[in-house]
C-alpha cells in the first residue's frame, strides 16, 4: 500500500512538470487534470493491466495524446488514466490494453479496446468513463459432456476405455485450465445413507481427484474452446472398430503402477496429476453412472489438501436381517466453493439421491434408464446450448443436459 | 524304520496263535431279536451265584467243561436266561424292551461308548434323500435345508459353519468311509488358478473335503456318522467320521423314481443271492439330474454311479473267512453355461466333471475257536479319478493388458494380449489313491472281564498324475494368473503310514459295569523333504472312552437303565496335496510400460520373480475332543445328552505374507515417439531403483475352531393306540473361530500417484462366535394294517446368534517398503500415509446379532402298495412356518420361507 501510495506521488509530480512544459498562451482553455476511467467488468478479480494505452485523438487538431500503461493508476478493481494540460475540444479516445485476472478463482486473461468517438472535454466536463463492454466475464469452465457408458464390441461386450470428460470455457475471456481437478463422488447416487457427519452442504466428498498440472498459465483455454480429457488416451478404433480415436485428446487419466494386472497404455496426451484415488487398480468412470462428476479449481497445494481434507463418514447399514453402523473412510473432501460445475449421473429406476448439494447441481442426468441397460453404449450427456452458442449453465443438469445424447466424438 | 518293527511285531503277534486244547464248553450269547452278539453277559454257575466268566466283543464264551452246572447269563438291558449248557452253544436273550418290527424313520443314538448317530435304511426311504448331505438333517443339530446341488455340499458336524474357507479344515477333517475304504481327497487340485469369476469358485472344493452330492444314498444299508471320539481305527481326521456300509445279498430288482423342485433321481439294482454257496452279488446304477433354476437348462448337475458288489462267505469249522470286493464307478459333472440369447458368446461356458474308478477288496477271518486271535481284516482300496475343470470364455479387453510368460526370474518382455479372443482353459487332475489297511482283534483269556486287543496299520497313498493347469498362455482365460502350468505329477506322492492299538474292556460287576475304549494312533507323513518340520515326526493320537452302566433300576415298574460315559481323544489331519506343495507364485513388476500407436513398437517390461509359497513349518491340523453323556433308559424310552468341547488350534489357513522387491521404475518421457523404428531399447533409458511390497498367499496352522454345545435325543417307545412314536432331538452349538496369527493387510488407495506403500500387520484378526439353538420334534405314526407311514417335523430353530470377534482398528506393527517393521506409535494415525493402515471397523460391527425363533413343519407320507412292491412316497418341508418379523437395531426384518417338495416311487420286483 505504502508502495502504491510512493508511486502515486511520484506519477504526481511527474505530471505537474509535463503541466510547467507545456504551458501555452493559447486561448483554448487547457484543462489542467481530465481523467479517463476504465471500468473493468466486476466480476474480475485481482485485475492486473499490462501493454495498456490510451491514445486521445483531438478531432478539430488532429493532435494525439498518448498515455502508456505506467500512468495507469489502479482504483479498486479499475484504473484510472489521468490527462493534464489537455486542450479542450472533441476527442476520439481509445484505451486498449490486456487483463490478466481470476475469475471465480481461475486465472484468467483478455485482451481489450475501448473506444468512445467525440467526447467533448471541457473545464466542466473532464472527467470521462469507459467500460469494457468486449466482453462480459460471465461464466467459466463448465463440464460439456461426460461419456462414461462407453462403447460396445461387436458381439455387445462392453468396452470401457474410451471414456472423455470434456471441459469447455464457457466465458468469453481465455482461462487458463492449471490446477483444475475432475472429481467423482464417493458416494452412489443409487445408495442414500444418512452419512455423519454430513457435510454436502459446505463439501463435496470425492473417491477420486484427478488435476490438470501447470504453473498456473501451461494450460489456457480460448474462449468457447474445450479440453478432451480420456481415461485412455490413445487410438481405440485400431483394436475396437467401434470405438474413438483419442490420441488426440489434452489429457489422459494415467494410473502408474508396477503390478501388469493393472497396465494402463500411456497414451501421447500428458498425464493428469493423481492426487487421490481410491484404488490401485485400474481408474474409470462409473460405466453405468451411479457417480457424481464435477470439476473444481483446486485453492490449496496437493500436500495441504491431502494432509487436511480427510473426510470418514459413518452411517447405519442395513440389508437383510442385517444392519450395523459402518465407516466410510478412503474419502477426501473438496469445499463446494472451489467447485466449477458438477454434474449428478443416475439411472432411474435406482436413483435414490444427488450427491452434489443443490447449489451446484439441481438435477440429475443420465444415459439409461434401467439398470444395465445395454442401449446406453455409445450415448453420453451433453450440456445444451442457447441461441448464441454458449452452453446453459443454470445449476440444474436436468434442465441443462442432453441425457443419452449420441457422443460427440463418435463417428457415426 | 520303528514302524515296520511295529507291524513285524503286529504280525508275530497273530501268528502266535494257537488253539487252545483244554477240554472246554464253549457258547455265544445273541440278541434273540437282532442276532447280535451280546458283549459283556455275565455266566454264572445259577446254583451257587458264582460268576464263571463273561462274553467276549464276538459274544462268546468258554467255560472249563462241567456237566452239572446249569448257566444263568445275565447281561444290563436283557431278561436273565437259565439254562443247562446246550451243544448248539447258541443263547439267545431277551431284550427287556422289544424293538421287534419297529420301523425307525429318525436317527439313533449309537448304544456303544463312541457318541454317533446311525441311520438305517427306513430312515432315508422316509427321507427321500437325493444326495448324502439330505441325511444330515437327523443328526441332532441338523434341519432340513433345501437341496443345493449346484455347489459341492461339505459336511459341517457340531458346527456353524461360516463358509469360510480359511476354516474348512472342520469339513477336510471328517473322514468318509464306505465299506471300509476311505474316499480320499488329499490330491484334489481342481481349481482354476487365477479364476475371480463365480461360476469357477463357487465350485471350488480343494481343501474342503468330500463333496456330499457324489454319494448316493440307495445302495445304503446303514450309516453311523461319529461326531464324538472315534475308534483310534480311524486317522486322519479331526471332526468326525462317516461310515457307509451298503446292501449284500437280497433278491430281485429295486426301482427308484424321484423328483422333486429341483432335481430327477432315477435308480435300479438287481441283487443276487446264492445262499447255499454264501455268494451275494449286488448291481446298481443311479443317475441324478439337478438345476440350480428348473427354469434354467444351462446350470446344472449330474450324477451318475455304478456300483458291483460281490461278497463270498467260506464257514468253516475253526473260522469263517469273508471276501468283499466293490467296483464303483461315479461322474459328477457341473455345467454351467452363458444364455446365447442373453449373452455375448456362446463360448462362454464352464465344465467340471469328476470320474472316480474304485476298487476295494476286503478279507476278514473270524476264529470261531477259543483263541488269542478272534479276527483279522485285511482292506486293500484303491481309486483312480479323471477330473477335468474345463472353462472356455471370449475375452474382450477394455485396455492393453499384459501376459507375462517368463517361467525364469530375471528381467524380461510381456506379451501384449489381443483385445479379444477365445480362452480356454483346463484343469486337468488324476488323483491316485491306494490304501491298505491291517487290523486283528486279539482277546487275552479272562474270566472277568471282556476285553478286545485292536491292533492294526494302515498305509494311504495320495498322488496325482495330472497335467493340472493347462491353458494357452498367449489367450488366458484369467488375465491375472500368477501362476504358470506345471504338471501336477512332478508333485511328489504322499504317503501316510500309521499304526494303531486299542484296549476295549467291558468288566460287568455288582455295582454296574464298566467299559473302557483306550487306544493309541501314531501318524507319519512321508516322502516329505528334509526341511519339513513333519519329516519324521510321528503325531501321537491317543483316545479315550469311558462308561459306567448303573445296575438295572426299575420305576413304576419300568425297567430303567442309566449310563453315564466320557471321553477325550486327540484326532490329526494331516495337509492336503495342495496345502503342502501350492503352486509356485510368480510376482511381476512393470519396469517400462511404453505405449505407441504402432503397435509393434510398444514395450511392457517386467522384473519377475518366483516365489514358493510352500511353507515347511505347516503341520497336520489337530483337533483335541472332550465329551461327557447321560445315557437314561426307561421302559424303551431314550434320552441320550451329550456335552462336548472340541479345540483345534492348527486348522490350516492360507494366511498373506509381505515381502519387498526391488525392480528399476524407467523414465519412458525422454522417448520420441516419433523417431523411434522399433520397440526402445532399456539400455539408454534414465530408471530408478525402486523397493515395494508384494503379497503373496501361503497355508499356516493359524485357524482356531472351538466347538463346544450340547446335543440330546428323546426317543419314545411307540404309543400303542395312536401308534405313534416322537423323536425329539436337537443341539445347542457354540462355534468360536479365531485366526491365531498375526494378519497383513496393503491399502489400496492411491496418494499422489502411488499405491500406499505400508502394509499394516493385525494381532489375532478376524474370528467370530455363532450360536445356534435348535429342537426337532418329531411325531411318526406306522399304521401297519394300512401300510401307511406319515412323520410330521417341528423344527424349531430357537435362536441363532454371531458375533464377530471385536478386533483393533490399529495395527500392531507396520512394514515400510524397504521391509523394516516397525511399532505402530499412536501419532501414526495422523500421518498422510499410515493414517490409512487404521481400518474402518466401527464398534456396532462387533455386536452380537441374534436372530429369534423360527419354525418350519415338515410332513413326509410313505404308501406300500400291491404286496409291498410298489412304495410310493412324498415330502413337503416348510409346509407351515412361523417366522415372525423382529427387529435390528431398529430396522424391521421380515423372514420368508418356501415351501420345498418331491414325490417318489420304489418299486420292487
Amino acid at each position: 500500500m505504502k508502495k502504491l501510495i510512493l508511486n502515486s506521488i511520484m506519477m504526481m509530480l511527474a505530471f505537474t512538470m509535463c503541466l510547467t512544459s507545456c504551458s501555452s498562451d493559447d486561448p483554448v482553455p487547457v484543462i489542467p487534470t481530465a481523467t479517463v476511467t476504465l471500468e473493468v467488468p466486476a466480476n474480475l478479480k485481482n485485475v492486473v493491466l499490462s501493454g495498456a494505452r490510451a491514445t486521445l485523438t483531438n478531432v478539430e487538431t488532429k493532435q494525439v495524446v498518448t498515455i502508456d500503461n505506467t500512468k495507469f493508476i489502479k482504483q479498486g478493481n479499475d484504473y484510472k488514466i489521468m490527462c493534464n494540460e489537455l486542450v479542450a475540444g472533441t476527442y476520439n479516445v481509445a484505451v486498449n490494453g490486456h487483463l490478466d485476472f481470476t475469475l471465480n478463482g481461475v486465472a484468467g486473461q483478455k485482451d481489450f479496446e475501448v473506444r468512445s468517438e467525440n467526447v467533448a472535454i471541457s473545464s466542466t466536463s473532464h472527467d470521462l468513463k469507459m467500460t469494457i463492454s468486449t466482453f462480459t466475464a460471465q461464466g467459466g469452465f463448465v463440464i460439456s459432456e461426460i461419456f462414461f457408458t462407453g462403447t460396445s464390441t461387436a458381439e455387445g461386450k462392453s468396452y470401457s476405455g474410451d471414456q472423455y470428460i470434456i471441459i469447455t470455457n464457457n466465458s468469453d475471456v481465455t482461462l487458463y485450465a492449471d490446477s483444475i481437478a475432475v472429481l467423482e463422488s464417493a458416494f452412489l447416487t443409487t445408495d442414500k445413507q444418512d452419512y455423519e457427519p454430513d457435510i454436502m452442504s459446505t463439501h463435496f466428498s470425492v473417491q477420486a481427484c484427478y488435476m490438470i498440472p501447470g504453473n498456473g498459465k501451461s494450460v489456457p483455454v480460448e474462449p468457447g474452446k474445450s479440453l478432451k480429457l480420456a481415461v485412455n488416451a490413445i487410438n481405440h478404433t485400431t483394436e475396437q472398430p467401434n470405438s474413438i480415436d483419442l490420441s488426440d485428446a489434452d489429457f489422459e487419466f494415467y494410473d502408474e503402477t508396477s503390478n501388469p494386472n493393472f497396465t494402463d497404455p500411456d497414451g501421447n496426451a500428458p498425464n493428469l496429476d493423481k492426487w487421490y484415488c481410491y484404488t490401485a487398480t485400474i481408474y474409470q468412470f462409473h460405466s453405468r453412472g451411479f457417480n457424481s462428476m464435477a470439476i473444481a479449481k483446486m485453492q490449496t497445494s496437493k500436500e495441504d489438501w491431502l494432509e487436511n481434507y480427510v473426510y470418514d463418514a459413518t452411517y447405519m447399514f442395513v440389508f437383510g436381517d442385517f444392519s450395523k453402523e459402518m465407516t466410510k473412510s478412503g474419502l477426501y473432501k473438496v469445499p463446494n466453493g472451489w467447485i466449477l460445475d458438477g454434474v449428478n449421473l443416475s439411472v432411474e429406476s435406482v436413483r435414490e439421491w444427488n450427491v452434489l448439494d443443490a447449489s451446484i447441481d439441481a438435477g440429475w442426468t443420465y444415459c439409461g434408464k434401467v439398470d444395465r441397460d445395454d442401449t446406453r453404449f455409445d450415448k453420453s450427456v451433453i450440456r445444451k446450448k442457447d441461441a448464441n452458442g454458449k452452453y446453459i449453465d443454470t445449476n440444474n443438469s436436468t434442465n441443462d443436459f442432453i441425457p443419452e445424447a449420441p457422443a460427440s466424438l463418435l463417428n457415426k | 524304520m520303528q514302524l515296520i518293527r511295529y507291524i513285524i511285531l503286529a504280525i508275530s503277534l497273530l501268528a502266535s496263535q494257537l488253539a487252545d486244547a483244554q477240554s472246554l464248553i464253549s457258547g455265544v450269547v445273541l440278541d434273540a431279536e437282532t442276532m447280535e452278539p451280546v458283549i459283556g453277559a455275565t455266566i454264572a454257575d445259577a446254583r451257587r451265584g458264582k460268576a464263571l466268566t463273561v462274553t467276549q466283543a464276538d459274544g462268546t464264551f468258554a467255560i472249563p467243561k462241567n456237566n452239572e452246572v446249569q448257566l444263568r447269563i445275565t447281561s444290563i438291558g436283557y431278561k436273565p436266561l437259565v439254562t443247562a449248557p446246550i451243544a448248539s452253544g447258541r443263547y439267545l436273550l431277551q431284550a427287556e424292551v422289544s424293538q421287534l418290527g419297529e420301523v425307525v424313520v429318525t436317527a439313533q443314538e449309537n448304544r456303544g461308548l463312541t457318541t454317533s448317530s446311525k441311520i438305517e435304511k427306513h430312515a432315508m426311504e422316509h427321507l427321500q434323500p437325493s444326495s448324502f448331505a439330505d441325511l444330515l438333517e437327523l443328526i441332532p443339530g441338523g434341519r432340513s435345508i433345501d437341496p443345493s446341488l449346484s455347489t459341492p455340499n461339505n459336511i459341517h458336524i457340531r458346527e456353524i459353519s461360516t463358509g469360510n474357507s480359511n476354516y474348512a479344515t472342520s469339513s477336510l477333517g471328517t473322514s468318509f468311509i464306505i465299506d471300509g475304504a476311505p474316499i480320499s481327497t488329499g490330491a484334489n487340485m481342481q481349481y482354476l488358478a487365477g479364476a475371480w469369476d463365480d461360476m469357477a469358485t463357487s465350485r471350488d472344493n480343494t481343501n474342503a473335503g468330500v463333496d456330499m452330492r457324489g454319494i448316493s444314498t440307495d445302495d445304503i444299508e446303514r450309516v453311523e456318522i461319529v461326531r464324538g471320539i472315534p475308534s483310534v481305527e480311524y486317522g486322519d481326521l479331526t471332526s468326525g467320521l462317516v461310515k457307509i456300509e451298503r446292501r449284500h445279498g437280497g433278491q430281485g430288482m429295486k426301482f427308484r423314481l424321484k423328483a422333486d423342485m429341483g432335481s430327477k433321481l432315477f435308480y435300479a439294482a438287481k441283487d443276487f443271492e446264492w445262499e447255499p454257496k454264501r455268494l451275494t452279488l449286488n448291481v446298481s446304477a443311479d443317475y441324478l439330474d439337478a438345476k440350480a433354476d428348473p427354469r434354467n437348462r444351462l446350470e446344472n448337475y449330474k450324477r451318475m454311479t455304478i456300483s458291483t458288489r460281490l461278497q463270498k462267505r467260506w464257514e468253516k469249522e475253526s473260522y469263517d473267512l469273508t471276501l468283499s470286493t466293490n467296483i464303483d464307478y461315479s461322474r459328477s459333472l457341473d455345467n454351467d453355461k452363458e444364455d446365447v440369447d442373453q449373452t455375448y458368446s456362446a463360448e462362454d461356458s464352464y465344465k467340471s466333471s469328476y470320474n472316480r474308478y474304485a476298487l476295494m477288496a476286503a478279507l476278514q477271518l473270524k476264529t470261531k475257536r477259543p483263541s488269542w486271535l478272534k479276527s483279522a481284516d485285511l482292506t486293500l482300496s484303491t481309486s483312480v479319478e479323471n477330473d477335468l475343470i474345463e472353462r472356455t470364455r471370449l475375452v474382450q479387453l477394455s485396455r492393453m493388458t499384459v501376459a507375462p510368460l517368463s517361467k525364469e526370474e530375471g528381467e524380461n518382455d510381456a506379451y501384449i494380449l489381443p483385445f479379444k479372443y477365445i480362452g480356454h482353459h483346463e484343469v486337468e487332475g488324476k488323483p491316485v489313491n491306494a490304501f491298505i489297511k491291517l487290523n486283528a482283534r486279539l482277546q487275552i483269556p479272562s474270566n472277568t472281564v471282556s476285553n478286545t486287543l485292536l491292533i492294526g496299520t494302515d498305509w494311504n497313498l495320495d498322488k496325482n498324475l495330472g497335467r493340472g493347469q493347462v491353458f494357452d498362455p498367449y489367450k488366458p482365460v484369467y488375465t491375472g494368473i500368477s501362476s504358470r502350468q506345471r504338471s501336477l505329477n512332478a508333485i511328489p506322492a504322499n504317503h501316510r503310514l500309521s499304526v494303531y492299538a486299542e484296549e476295549s474292556v467291558k468288566w460287568p460287576t455288582a455295582i454296574g459295569t464298566l467299559e473302557i475304549a483306550a487306544g493309541i494312533r501314531a501318524t507319519t507323513l512321508m516322502n516329505l523333504e528334509q526341511d519339513y518340520t513333519m519329516n519324521g515326526k510321528l503325531y501321537w493320537d491317543p483316545r479315550a472312552n469311558i462308561g459306567y452302566s448303573l445296575p438295572r433300576l426299575s420305576i413304576f415298574g419300568k425297567p430303567m437303565f442309566i449310563r453315564l460315559a466320557a471321553g477325550i481323544g486327540q484326532h490329526t489331519k494331516m495337509p492336503t496335496m495342495e496345502q503342502l506343495f501350492p503352486d509356485l507364485l510368480y510376482v511381476d513388476f512393470i519396469q517400462l510400460n511404453y505405449y505407441h500407436d504402432n503397435p509393434d513398437y510398444r514395450r511392457i517390461n517386467l522384473m519377475t520373480y518366483i516365489v514358493n509359497p510352500r511353507n515347511a513349518a505347516l503341520e497336520p491340523a489337530r483337533n483335541l475332543k472332550k465329551e461327557v453323556s447321560l445315557d437314561i433308559n426307561i421302559g424303551g424310552n431314550r434320552l441320550a445328552v451329550t456335552a462336548f468341547r472340541e479345540r483345534m488350534t492348527s486348522g490350516f489357513r492360507m494366511q498373506s505374507h509381505y515381502q519387498t522387491f526391488q525392480y528399476k521404475q524407467y523414465d519412458a518421457s525422454g522417448i520420441s515417439a516419433a523417431s523411434l523404428t522399433g520397440q526402445p531399447s532399456l539400455d539408454a533409458l534414465p530408471y530408478t531403483t525402486i523397493n515395494e511390497l508384494a503379497g503373496y498367499g501361503n497355508y499356516t496352522n493359524g485357524s482356531m475352531t472351538l466347538k463346544e454345545g450340547v446335543e440330546y435325543t428323546l426317543e419314545t417307545q411307540r404309543f400303542p393306540v395312536i401308534l405313534t412314536r416322537l423323536t425329539i432331538n436337537g443341539a445347542y452349538f457354540r462355534t468360536t473361530y479365531n485366526n491365531s496369527i498375526v494378519d497383513s493387510y496393503r491399502p489400496s488407495q492411491v496418494i499422489d500417484n502411488r499405491q500406499i506403500q505400508y502394509v499394516g500387520l493385525y494381532d489375532n484378526d478376524d474370528g467370530s462366535v455363532r450360536e445356534s439353538f435348535n429342537t426337532n420334534f418329531t411325531l411318526d405314526t406306522d399304521v401297519p394294517r394300512l401300510k401307511l407311514g406319515f412323520s410330521i417335523s417341528a423344527q424349531c430353530l430357537w435362536f441363532t446368534t454371531s458375533q464377530r470377534k471385536e478386533v483393533s482398528n490399529y495395527p500392531v506393527q507396520y512394514i515400510s517398503p524397504h521391509g523394516s517393521i516397525h511399532d505402530w506409535k499412536e501419532s501414526d494415525a495422523d500421518d498422510m500415509y499410515l493414517r490409512w493402515l487404521v481400518r474402518d471397523y466401527t464398534p456396532s460391527l462387533f455386536e452380537k446379532n441374534r436372530v429369534p425363533f423360527a419354525m418350519n413343519v415338515n410332513m413326509k407320507v410313505t404308501k406300500k402298495l400291491f404286496d409291498d412292491r410298489l412304495h410310493i412316497a412324498m415330502f413337503c418341508n416348510k409346509l407351515w412356518d412361523y417366522t415372525p418379523d423382529y427387529d435390528s437395531r431398529g430396522t424391521t426384518i421380515r423372514r420368508h420361507v418356501t415351501p420345498y417338495f418331491g414325490l417318489e416311487m420304489n418299486i420292487k420286483l
